[in-house]
């Protein structure tokens, strides 16, 4: 293209850049001939404003205006608003550039565009077009257009000024178009008569004041002469007022009568003032007339009630006074005269406040008046001639003349004599009532119909930790921790008259919760009217405490019975296990490749009896050899085994008390609680930590009741176990006792070693309770019940003598076929004869036939068609000083109920090893049973 | 869309009533667009709202100097387009009842329906009379931008006459326009192919379709001047109807592509109307346009329609073309039309001679009005 094509199509644009005021259609319309001559079918500007500058750097993302966008739909779209684009698209000099991931940032059709042009405009900002292709032209579009962008830059500069400059003159004449329509509209709703007249009194104008006092409609007056408003019996004034107004005067505050359309006369106090040109010459008057009919019948009725006024003043029984800005007297009623004692012209000039128990006090009820325009119900006592006194309340304002400026005040008193009796009475009455509610010690509230608490006692300040001054006037609600529960209450006092035992729980300011019962009911007023309502809160958080404790205790317990039901079925079975492996596993060949099995076989039944024996222990139905032991020394002996349990990484600090403390106790199992406990602390403190156990004398009592929901009272030793591990959950707490409850992971814990513990614990007629604290550590206390320190000591054990057979002939009495196969086999393995029934009467007619050879009877408990206590009973009958040996796959509990326990035979559980066995068998047939079992 | 057409020499004989009740007993949705001759108005536009009513048909057309069928120009009779779903159409004209402007309330009840998915082709039929067009195209490339792809013609009297050209099913208006918003419609291509000499004028003063002034001086005096410069025809008063249509203006852009400007009026004052508007200060040129050469023309048209939509050979071919370049190039203008067909092997061209062309940018989407020009789309 030829430099004068060029030229003139530059030209032409910069005439279409320079026709333009406005910015947006300048922008429109740059655009949109740049898009004609250039064929790109999409283009945009960016303008910097002097709020948003364009960034410095090519590489950041820029948040800027799109101020204007033709032939994109989703550009067009972000027209005016804010855009994130790649800066480098508003940075640097013209570019031509094809780069379609560059375009594909810009708010417009995706994956659409391949080239864009980008031609700066001057400091100004800069416009983008875009082309789904590079042009072909042979035009150098990114050198062609400059002159045509610095023209654009300085119109865009042009436009915003003058865009502001418009905007800022629409301001101002929409200001003063305001002011002036402000101005209308003051005259036309002023209740003042506006209207203006020419010099030869015609009206040109006439507001809504104008109607409404003189009863013409705008319409009807304008046009009219002013002599149009005055009755014929007045002179007329209307054309010498002219004459003033036209010799430049004004005429102010004129009163005068004036005819209103419906022909009544009013009267009107009137100000004229001239209207003049703007060359200053006087061309009509604009007058201003306010009804004055009104204040002038005031004024004459005002004359007619002073005289009525003095009447009742001296009628009246109240000490009525008047009192000059001096403080002197200068008027006083009858009444007055009565309660001083002194007479109108004794008092009249004297200085009111002589008259008064305390003049000081009447002085600044007098002074108040002065500032505040009045005082009410004010207090003062007047002091009679002859030494009396008169309680009063003072009421008192300023009284003015016409002019409104003040001449003294007027003071009127209430005899309150016998109100003063009455209030002293109820005060009396009152503070014996409030010294009754604060000595409650239950939380009570009075709450207005509106649920605003209206009085507290010192116990619900207590119970809420706010202040009565805090809690007065506010929603009673809001100290709940259901404020709809509350509400509801509150709602179903009004509907019933009143509730008993409501739970509510009151919210504390710390947090704390404490829960309710709220007795409440309607109380009235003399007239019988509902005032409010009052209620008294019992708190009741030491019973749920014991509730809670209760359910626990219920919850575990029947947790125990289940256990120990089940360890029961299961020792039968094991029994069986354990007896026949044991058999099997003593036939089998040394070299026999089956033996390994059974010994698995074995191991994994012992590790199951190991199981049911935890479960019993829970359910403390486990057999306990209680000893007289000092705690101290148990512990201590078991420090060296507890070390290893716990590892090289945990700490171990035990202390125990001085002085020796002494229990009734089975000590392996005391040994089971605290391996147990430091087990859990081992895992508890995988990375290390410390272990402490101490031990301490502890008294229960009640208050260690009241506060713990459990414990009788007495004297206890205390065993504490801390560890600094990971801690529990207050969910986890709850349940850390129940049977088979675990956090580790599968197959790491059988979930019995806290319940052991448990078991344990409350078999030996203590308590146990956990305190943890997540990533702090958990802290068991056990008591023990305590013994007397001096009674004697513990027994050391013996070692146990290897199980040794016999020839003798044993009676067994076992319903379970495959325990009593079981034990036949192990007995007669070792020598033994047996003699086998399946329940109590074969038993007994077993033992009928070899009665005389029986030397043993191995009597199940529980039996079909007798149980083991009653064969018992009749074998001894018949052949007295015969050994029993009882068994019993059954908890402890049934040894109990059954009578064994306490009786001189030994017991065996079940499962018991076949070596067990044969030593209990061989120790009663040689009866070394000194112990029951 | 699937479409069909049919010409008649009368909309109301038997055939033509035949073959709408078998294309509306085929096609329920139909609807027609029709193309009326300036011949047969009066008769046929009445006939075809008529027929249109009897059958419970959506039409909408226009009329026009003559019609197209079989790549041939026809002065006498119809062209029936059939649409097997009649698409969204409008009728905007000055007459219509409403607060706003046609050309807003056009433009706003076709933003409505657009959408945002382009895909689709606004078809627009302009009366001839409406002064402004190329300034409406501005303000619905602003509104709809890129959504749509925009062609269309003129309509109207051959004589520069206003006369109602436009209709629907009820009402014939003029001074308006009408659109069809087709479906999935990939556009038309427009060409004209007249050539630019290097020399240039300016517009120093226009109003809508006149140019008052070229160079600052009156701008029939400027155009008779260069006239006679550079062709060595002397054109005054009395001859500029006969000659004019042979020197049309150029709109120059910067990419050297023309828009022409067929001068169709001097007025006293030395103005002169043209079809189209002239932008103030617009660079304008006298084309060369005894030197258009029409093989190179509908190459480019054929060309570009492989380009838009594939081969058209033997698809059908929707045309418009413009009555100036017809008078210009005489019997060389049938050939012209007939050579389309041939050339670009369609099974049938059919449209109309046009009084002003719609289509794209030459190169991409910005909508621009034209003369002398071809459109040409398939249909079907």
């Amino acid at each position: 293209m030829n430099r004068e094509k060029i030229l003139a199509i530059l030209y032409e644009m910069s005439m279409v850049i320079g026709g333009e005021i406005r910015l947006e259609p300048l922008l429109t319309k740059t655009l949109q001939r740049f898009l004609f001559h250039t064929s790109f079918p999409c283009g945009m500007i960016f303008l910097e404003t002097s709020e948003q500058r364009f960034p410095e750097y090519r590489r950041e993302r820029a948040d800027v205006r799109l101020a204007m966008a033709v032939g994109d739909f989703e550009l067009t779209r972000e027209k005016g608003s804010l855009v994130s684009i790649p800066a480098c698209v508003i940075r640097g000099g013209p570019e031509l550039i094809e780069d379609p991931a560059l375009i594909n940032e810009l708010p417009c059709r995706k994956d659409h565009y391949r080239a864009l042009l980008r031609l700066p405009i001057d400091d100004c900002g800069v416009m983008v077009l875009l082309s789904p292709e590079l042009p072909s032209s042979d035009i150098p579009f990114t050198r062609v257009f400059q002159p045509v962008l610095a023209n654009l830059a300085k119109a865009v500069l042009l436009c915003q000024s003058n865009e502001a400059y418009t905007e800022s003159i629409i301001s101002d004449r929409k200001r003063a178009e305001e002011g002036i329509r402000q101005l209308a509209s003051i005259v036309q709703s002023s209740d003042d008569a506006i209207i203006s007249k020419d010099l030869d009194g015609t009206i040109r104008s006439w507001n809504k004041g104008a109607e409404a006092i003189y009863g013409y409609t705008a319409a009807e007056a304008l046009g009219q002469h002013v002599s149009l408003l005055l009755p014929p019996e007045i002179p007329d004034d209307t054309m010498a007022i002219l004459e003033r107004i036209r010799a430049g005067g004004h005429v102010d505050h004129y009163e005068t009568l004036r005819l209103r359309k419906d022909g009544r006369r009013i009267y009107v106090s009137l100000t004229v003032s001239p209207i003049n040109s703007d060359d200053g010459s006087i061309i009509g008057a604009s007058a201003i007339a306010r009804d004055i009919t009104g204040r002038l019948k005031s004024e004459q009725e005002l004359q007619r009630a002073s005289a009525y006024n003095r009447s009742l003043i001296e009628a009246s029984l109240d000490p009525l006074v008047t009192i000059g800005p001096d403080g002197k007297i200068t008027d006083v009623n009858e009444a007055t005269e009565t309660a001083t004692g002194r007479s109108r012209t004794e008092l009249i000039g004297t200085d009111f406040s002589d008259y008064f128990t305390v003049p000081e006090n009447a002085l600044a009820g007098y002074q108040q008046v002065f500032r505040e325009g009045s005082v009410r119900d004010y207090p003062l006592e007047i002091r009679h001639k002859n030494g009396g006194v008169m309680p009063v309340l003072y009421n008192a304002s300023l009284y003015r003349d016409e002019e409104g400026s003040v001449i003294g005040v007027f003071a009127a008193a209430r005899d309150i004599t016998e109100k003063k009796t009455a209030e002293q009475e109820l005060k009396r009455a009152s503070a014996y009532n409030r010294s009754l509610i604060e000595a409650s010690l239950d939380p009570l509230v009075t709450i207005g119909p509106d649920g605003k608490i209206t009085d507290v006692n010192a116990a619900t300040e207590t119970a809420t930790g706010r202040g009565r001054a805090e809690l007065i006037g506010t929603d009673f609600s809001d100290y709940f921790t259901v404020p709809e529960n509350a509400l509801a209450g509150y709602q179903q006092v009004f509907r019933e008259g009143s509730v008993r035992d409501y739970p509510l729980e009151i919210r504390h300011k710390n947090g704390g919760v404490i829960p309710v019962l709220y007795n409440a009911s309607l109380y009235r007023d003399e007239e019988g009217s509902v005032i409010g309502v009052f209620a008294a809160a019992r708190d009741i958080t030491a019973r749920k405490k014991l509730e809670e404790q209760l359910r626990h205790s219920q919850k575990m317990e029947a947790i125990g019975r289940l256990a120990g039901g089940i360890a029961h079925d299961f020792n039968n079975i094991l029994t069986a296990i354990i007896g026949y492996g044991s058999i099997l596993l003593r036939k089998m060949d040394e070299a026999d490749h089956l033996r390994q099995n059974v010994e698995l076989v074995l191991e994994s039944a012992n590790r199951a009896a190991a199981l049911t024996q935890g479960l019993l222990a829970f359910s403390r139905k486990q057999v306990m050899t209680l000893r007289r032991i000092d705690l101290n020394t148990t512990i201590t002996g078991l420090e060296r085994f507890l070390r290893r349990i716990i590892g090289e990484d945990v700490e171990l600090a035990v202390s125990c008390a001085s002085r020796p403390l002494m229990i009734m106790a089975d000590s392996g199992q005391i040994e089971q609680v605290l391996m147990n406990l430091a087990t859990n602390a081992r895992d508890a403190m995988s990375r290390g930590g410390r272990l402490a156990i101490a031990t301490e004398p502890a008294d229960m009592d009640d208050a260690f009741r009241k506060a713990h929901g459990y414990g009788k009272p007495g004297l206890y030793a205390m065993i504490t176990v801390a560890d600094t591990g990971a801690g529990m959950t207050a969910d986890v707490s709850e349940r850390i006792f129940e049977p088979f409850f675990t956090t580790k992971e599968t197959g790491k814990g059988t979930g019995l070693g806290m319940s052991i513990v448990y078991g344990i614990v409350k078999q030996h007629g203590g308590y146990i309770n956990v305190y943890s604290e997540p990533g702090i550590g958990t802290t068991f206390r056990i008591y023990l019940p305590r013994i007397a320190a001096a009674e004697e000591t513990t027994e050391a054990a013996k070692p146990e003598p290897l199980p040794k057979g016999g020839t003798e002939l044993i009676l067994v009495a076992e319903d379970d076929d495959v325990v009593r196969r079981l034990t036949q086999s192990v007995l007669e393995e070792f020598g033994y004869r047996v003699v086998a029934a399946g329940d109590g009467e074969a038993a007994l007619a077993a033992f009928e036939e070899y009665r005389e050879a029986i030397d043993l009877c191995i009597l199940d408990v529980i039996m079909p068609k007798k149980r083991g206590r009653e064969v018992c009973q009749e074998i001894v009958r018949r052949k007295p000083g015969v050994k029993i040996l009882f068994t019993s796959g059954y908890a402890l509990s049934a040894l109990s109920e059954e009578g064994i326990l306490d009786s001189e035979y030994a017991c065996v559980m079940k499962p018991a090893s076949p070596a067990a066995l044969l030593k209990k068998v061989r120790d009663t047939l040689d009866g070394r049973h000194a112990a029951k079992r | 869309m699937t479409t069909s057409f049919q010409y008649y020499e009368s909309a109301g004989s038997s055939k033509a009533r035949e073959q709408l009740a078998a294309w509306r007993s085929e096609h329920p949705e139909m609807g027609l667009l029709a193309l009326v001759t300036e011949a047969d108005r009066e008769q046929e536009i009445p006939a075809i709202q008529e027929a249109c009513a009897r059958l419970s048909l959506p039409v909408i057309g226009s009329v026009f100097p003559s019609v197209i069928f079989q790549s041939r120009f026809l002065r006498r009779g119809v062209n029936l387009f059939r649409f097997d779903a009649m698409p969204f159409h409008l009728l905007r004209s000055s007459a219509d009842a409403s607060g706003e402007s046609w050309p807003e309330s056009l433009g706003k009840d076709i933003a409505c329906r657009v959408g945002e998915s382009r895909g689709g082709a606004l078809f627009l039929i302009f009366d001839q009379m409406v002064p402004n067009i190329a300034t409406i195209l501005d303000g619905l490339y602003l509104s709809l931008a890129d959504r749509v792809r925009y062609l269309g013609v003129n309509a109207g009297s051959e004589t520069f006459r206003p006369i109602p050209c436009l209709f629907d099913s009820t009402r014939i208006a003029q001074g308006g326009a009408i659109a069809l918003l087709l479906d999935n419609h990939p556009g038309a291509v427009v060409e004209h192919c007249y050539q630019a000499p290097e020399r240039l004028v300016s517009a120093t003063a226009t109003e809508g379709n006149r140019i008052i002034t070229i160079d600052w001086r009156p701008a029939f005096e400027v155009y008779r001047e260069t006239v006679r410069s550079e062709y060595g025809v002397v054109i005054d008063g009395s001859n500029f109807y006969q000659y004019a249509v042979h020197f049309p203006f150029g709109i120059v852009r910067a990419g050297n592509e023309i828009i022409v400007r067929i001068p169709v009026a001097l007025q006293p004052d030395g103005s002169l109307f043209c079809v189209g508007e002239i932008p103030p200060n617009s660079v304008l040129t006298l084309l060369r346009a005894p030197e258009v050469d029409s093989v190179r023309t509908v190459d480019a048209l054929v060309q570009g329609l492989k380009n838009l939509c594939g081969d058209p050979a033997g698809a059908d071919i929707l045309a418009f073309y413009c009555a100036g370049r017809k008078i210009h190039l005489g019997d060389r203008a049938d050939w012209e039309l007939a050579q389309l067909g041939n050339r670009s092997g369609a099974a049938n061209v059919a449209g109309a001679l046009s009084l002003g062309e719609i289509g794209h940018s030459l190169q991409w989407g910005y909508p621009l009005f034209h003369n002398g020009a071809l459109v040409c789309c398939r249909w079907g």
